[in-house]
């Protein structure tokens, strides 16, 4: 029987044992945690209200997502060109020179055209994002994931193809023009060096085991794939540094199970699957455990899901139509042992309730990855929902400004930096609440205000000794909050 | 020992601040920033093996031996030099670009709506466990050293002592994290501050000797 039934269960679970119950920032008492407590107030990022169990790891989950996805987005190609498009615009409109250099044109210079590390960096993210959206929203966390799988393909990783076909059943992938996308790049075993490598190879040959309509299109790339694998069966891979032999045991006990291999489809090979898996879904769990010894990442950036576990389960559970079943059996396997070790199928699970409702966004992004991001339905949660009480909620876009104060603080002490010379929007231009005014010359610079003014290249830096100064003890506020 | 190009992100500055820091204050210790004055001696307490654990494991932990919580009492300074997971990008599946992580902790892990900043410096690195070395930094995201697992190694975090000083910062870049179209983040660079009175390359005080070009003064 499964413990972990609901988002609030997982949170409740993820919650650190013996923690302390922090007072909220905003003075109020801290007290146990409390049922169904009030929305009002909620601002991402602060304990503003009630501590459930795992609340703060909750808004952090969130948060990351929005942050992995939104950096993901910059380094997307289109709206890399389209911001190419804008800079050539301003210097057609010889605006000047601008402060500071540009918004995004860090991206450029940190992930150069053509270097593999953009391309690498853009599917860890929006990895990474679908991880932590898991924990917020299935639908907005499968979108993300099935972008990253999209742009692990287009990088040539057979590691993306196993991700779609764990995350997504037959019918969602049963597109031609999508199905074409996924498993073209791998028929080839000469198209690259990613192909070849006994990592990818193995996830490779997990997801034809999975499914056999992908056996004949990759058999090209995974011919004699087992026996050359054996030799690389002891190498440690994966986040949680498992034999990379156990994952080729897991594939051929997929394989034994399926009549169309001609190997039999025995009862035995069920108890086997779920087995395989509720032993690698153990080894998660004792590593989330130690994660949480470092409290301070634990709450705020422990990423307690891994897509690929969740994919691998979901390669066994798609196997046959035997999801219910297999999970069921998977929970019984683990039923004495820690209970995020079901974390995987708790969320595979969630993906599997939400599919049908999101199958047409999937397929768009599947077919046209490199847009998603301009679809309103994957930059944000679906459904914004208390985990604790059901209830939906949506208060985010209404009630938070810019700089997460509420628009009187925002009008009263505008967030720019205290240097006269400093080329940044005054805030008190707007009124309260609202965005600063654009500049009808510079639309499209966003809050940055006059363009005439030079950042301080060459800015006459403080001259005071920290050491010498005697009076930076600890009588005040640190200005180095949150610094590690 | 060799020398080892790092991000610092951090947020709750001012640009005056960061000018500060690069100028004359350098990157220092969340310890010496508290206690106001520090002594050699001391340091040489400091730093130990158990508290770098502390540092890596147990920042925000009350420190077992001091007053205060670790993060206010730490010699160490976290850095970043980004790390790919475990093995090349080809064979595994994620790469963390010192950047990406620097910007994760300089927004506060996506929490942050305001100003932050990267701090780009160099520090040298021993090739083995060199703690008590005030002068040495330590990779800890490194496997072959630190070879115990660390479920956030993947931060790529080289760690500092007491200070980077600020002939050692090359730039820093200002950011502003604000809520874009749809609410989703939009990380903005304001502009970068180079180090121009101050920063000496690591080209120039290592065994790197450039190509000839032309005659120096000396007619070298």
């Amino acid at each position: 029987m499964a413990r972990l039934t609901s988002l609030a269960s997982v949170l409740a679970a993820l919650e650190l044992p013996e923690d302390e119950v922090l007072a909220p920032r905003d003075g109020r008492e801290g007290g146990p945690p409390v049922a169904g407590a009030p929305r009002e107030g909620y601002v991402v990022g602060s304990m503003a209200h009630g501590a459930q169990p795992g609340y703060e790891i909750w808004v952090n989950a969130r948060n990351q997502a929005q942050f992995y996805a939104a950096y993901a987005e910059m380094l997307e190609p289109g709206r890399r060109s389209r911001s190419r498009r804008r800079q050539r615009s301003r210097q057609r409109l010889s605006l000047g020179r601008r402060p500071g250099d540009g918004g995004d044109a860090w991206v450029g210079e940190i992930y150069p055209e053509g270097h593999w590390a953009g391309p690498a960096t853009l599917a860890t993210s929006y990895r990474l994002a679908a991880q932590y959206a898991a924990l917020v929203d299935a639908r907005w966390a499968t979108k993300l994931a099935v972008r990253a799988a999209m742009a692990y393909v287009s990088s040539g990783l057979p590691f993306g193809l196993f991700l779609a076909t764990g995350l997504l059943d037959d019918e969602t992938l049963n597109d031609r023009v999508t199905l074409r996308a996924l498993v073209e790049p791998f028929r080839n075993p000469e198209a690259s060096d990613a192909i070849r490598h006994p990592v990818q190879q193995t996830y490779l040959l997990l997801a034809a085991s999975s499914r056999p309509w992908l056996r004949d299109p990759l058999r090209h790339a995974l011919r004699d794939a087992e026996r050359r694998l054996t030799a690389h069966g002891l190498y440690s891979i994966g986040p949680q540094g498992i034999p990379l032999g156990d994952y080729v045991d897991l594939a051929v006990a997929l394989r034994y199970d399926d009549d169309s291999a001609g190997l039999g489809g025995s009862g035995a090979s069920f108890t086997e699957i779920a087995r395989r898996l509720a032993g690698l879904q153990r080894i998660q769990a004792t590593a989330l455990r130690a994660a949480q010894r470092n409290r301070f990442m634990w709450r705020r950036g422990a990423s307690a899901i891994d897509l690929e576990n969740v994919a691998l389960s979901g390669l066994a559970l798609r196997h046959r139509p035997w999801f219910g079943e297999l999970s069921e059996a998977i929970s019984e396997q683990l039923v004495r042992d820690d209970e995020l070790a079901e974390l995987p199928l708790w969320t595979m699970g969630e993906v599997e309730t939400e599919l049908p409702d999101i199958a047409d966004s999937v397929t768009d992004i599947m077919r046209e990855p490199e847009r998603a991001w301009r679809l309103g339905d994957f930059r944000e949660p679906d459904t914004e929902t208390d985990p604790w009480t059901g209830e939906a909620f949506r208060t985010r876009e209404t009630t938070r400004s810019p700089t997460a104060r509420s628009a009187d603080e925002e009008h009263r002490s505008p967030a720019s930096p205290t240097r006269p010379d400093y080329p940044v929007a005054r805030r008190d231009d707007a009124a309260p609440g609202t965005r600063p005014k654009a500049n009808p010359d510079t639309e499209s610079y966003g809050p940055l205000g006059p363009t005439s003014i030079e950042y301080p290249q060459s800015a006459a830096y403080g001259s005071d000794d920290y050491a010498s100064d005697g009076d930076e003890g600890d009588d005040g506020d640190d200005p180095y909050s949150g610094d590690k | 020992m060799f020398v080892q190009m790092c991000v610092k992100g951090m947020h709750g500055i001012t640009l005056e601040d960061a000018c500060a820091i690069m100028g004359s204050r350098g990157l220092t210790c969340a310890w010496w920033r508290h206690a106001g004055r520090i002594s050699s001696a001391e340091i040489d307490e400091r730093l130990t093996a158990e508290e770098l654990d502390l540092h890596v494991n147990s920042y925000e932990d009350k420190h077992p031996t001091r007053g205060g919580r670790v993060k206010d009492e730490s010699p160490f300074i976290s850095l970043t030099a980004g790390q790919v997971e475990r093995d090349k990008y080809e064979a595994d599946n994620l790469t963390h670009p010192a950047h990406l992580v620097a910007m994760r902790f300089a927004t506060n892990f996506g929490n942050l709506r305001g100003e932050c900043f990267l701090f780009y410096c160099w520090v040298i690195v021993g090739m083995r466990p060199s703690v008590p070395v005030r002068h040495l930094a330590e990779e800890v995201r490194e496997l072959n050293t630190y070879a115990r697992f660390s479920p956030f190694q993947l931060e790529g975090e080289i760690v500092a002592k007491v200070e980077v000083p600020p002939r050692q910062i090359e730039k820093f870049e200002h950011y502003e994290c604000q809520d874009g179209r749809d609410g989703l983040p939009e990380l903005r660079r304001l502009g970068t501050v180079y180090n121009k009175k101050g920063y000496i390359s690591p080209h120039d005080v290592t065994n790197y000797r450039p190509m000839l070009k032309k005659p120096d003064r000396l007619g070298n």
